[in-house]
């Protein structure tokens, strides 16, 4: 009889614990103290939000929000594409995140996730990508701007207007090169990453990009 | 390709762009976000309720009062069932027929050569 009577006793104790720590977790409605989120890396910060941290996804969010946003922007050229190509990819990572593998870079799957949502839409509406886009006229527009006497070369080295002129110049690269450019500049990807992130090889990468440079540094020539 | 180049282009092209997302778009993905993480939370948390009432219904079964544990109706039903059905199973149903049964029952003609010293 005690021997039935002491396994009942295990089991009222170990149903009481659970009980007193179910009670604990009701209790505490998550008043865990956020430790210092900039120092989590992109793959903590998605660990902790798969078992349900909000905080960690804003800390992810702030990271590449604007590099996501200004990528999808110079990709699709309007503002309003950009707008649902930004949303569409956090969406995918928002509803995707168990499907993210710690060992890969982050920000290599945010881009290819950008990269494949892109092509996946122009695909649906049944257009080419924007390519060559005209942002504000062309290379013509560019040299006239710098051949003003206005902005002279000299003093408009590393100015804002340069920049300008360098951010036209990205939009009328081609497809390939201004999105392997994009992932350089805004993602700083290495070139396995972009070549991961766009399906294609690592030799491919290094030569979309090397293209790239020299059209920019073509476009800037006037600058200089 | 120069590395030295494309950082001076890189260098140019961060200090100058500078665009950002609508707030309206922030809202409505940190919104999905927090809704998914709670949603995530929900399940964590719901995972001790659900053990705890597992544990409870084992305990409710190893502990059950006495007076249900061997009624002796459920155990021995079966027993009762299965002796019937052998007894049954060894039952001789077919009575001996009788001298009746057997002159009713015969297919073959009783008389198939009529005596013909009474006809008419």
């Amino acid at each position: 009889m005690s021997a039935t009577i002491a396994p009942s006793l295990d089991w009222t104790q170990a149903c009481a614990h659970a009980l007193a720590h179910l009670q604990e977790q009701w209790a505490q409605p998550r008043a865990e103290p956020i430790p210092n989120a900039s120092v989590w890396s992109d793959a903590e910060c998605m660990r902790r939000y798969r078992q349900g941290d909000a905080q960690a996804f804003r800390v992810l969010y702030a990271r590449y929000r604007d590099k996501l946003h200004r990528y999808a922007l110079r990709l699709a050229g309007r503002s309003s594409e950009a707008e649902e190509i930004f949303q569409d990819v956090w969406m995918a990572v928002v509803h995707g995140k168990d499907r993210y593998e710690p060992e890969a870079s982050f920000a290599a799957w945010l881009f290819g996730i950008a990269h494949r949502r892109a092509a996946d839409r122009w695909r649906v509406l049944g257009r080419h990508a924007p390519d060559a886009i005209d942002a504000c006229g062309d290379g013509e527009a560019l040299e006239q701007h710098a051949a003003s006497p206005m902005h002279a070369p000299d003093r408009l080295l590393h100015n804002d207007a340069l920049g300008h002129a360098l951010i036209e110049a990205v939009q009328a690269l081609p497809l390939p090169q201004r999105e392997a450019f994009l992932m350089k500049a805004e993602g700083e990807l290495s070139l396995e990453e972009i070549a991961t992130a766009t399906g294609t090889t690592r030799e491919t990468v290094k030569s979309r990009l090397r293209y790239a440079q020299q059209k920019l540094r073509d476009a800037l020539e006037p600058w200089r | 390709m120069s590395d030295d180049a494309m950082d001076e282009l890189l260098s140019i092209y961060r200090r100058t762009a500078r665009e950002v997302p609508q707030p309206l778009a922030d809202a409505r993905i940190l919104r999905a976000a927090d809704r998914v993480a709670t949603m995530r939370r929900i399940g964590h948390r719901a995972v001790w309720p659900l053990a705890a009432a597992a544990l409870l219904l084992v305990w409710v079964v190893a502990n059950r009062p006495p007076h249900a544990v061997d009624l002796p109706l459920t155990a021995n039903a079966g027993l009762d069932a299965g002796r019937t059905r052998a007894e049954l199973l060894r039952m001789d149903v077919m009575p001996p027929p009788s001298d009746l049964d057997r002159f009713l029952l015969s297919t073959s003609p009783v008389n198939s050569t009529p005596d013909p010293r009474n006809a008419p």
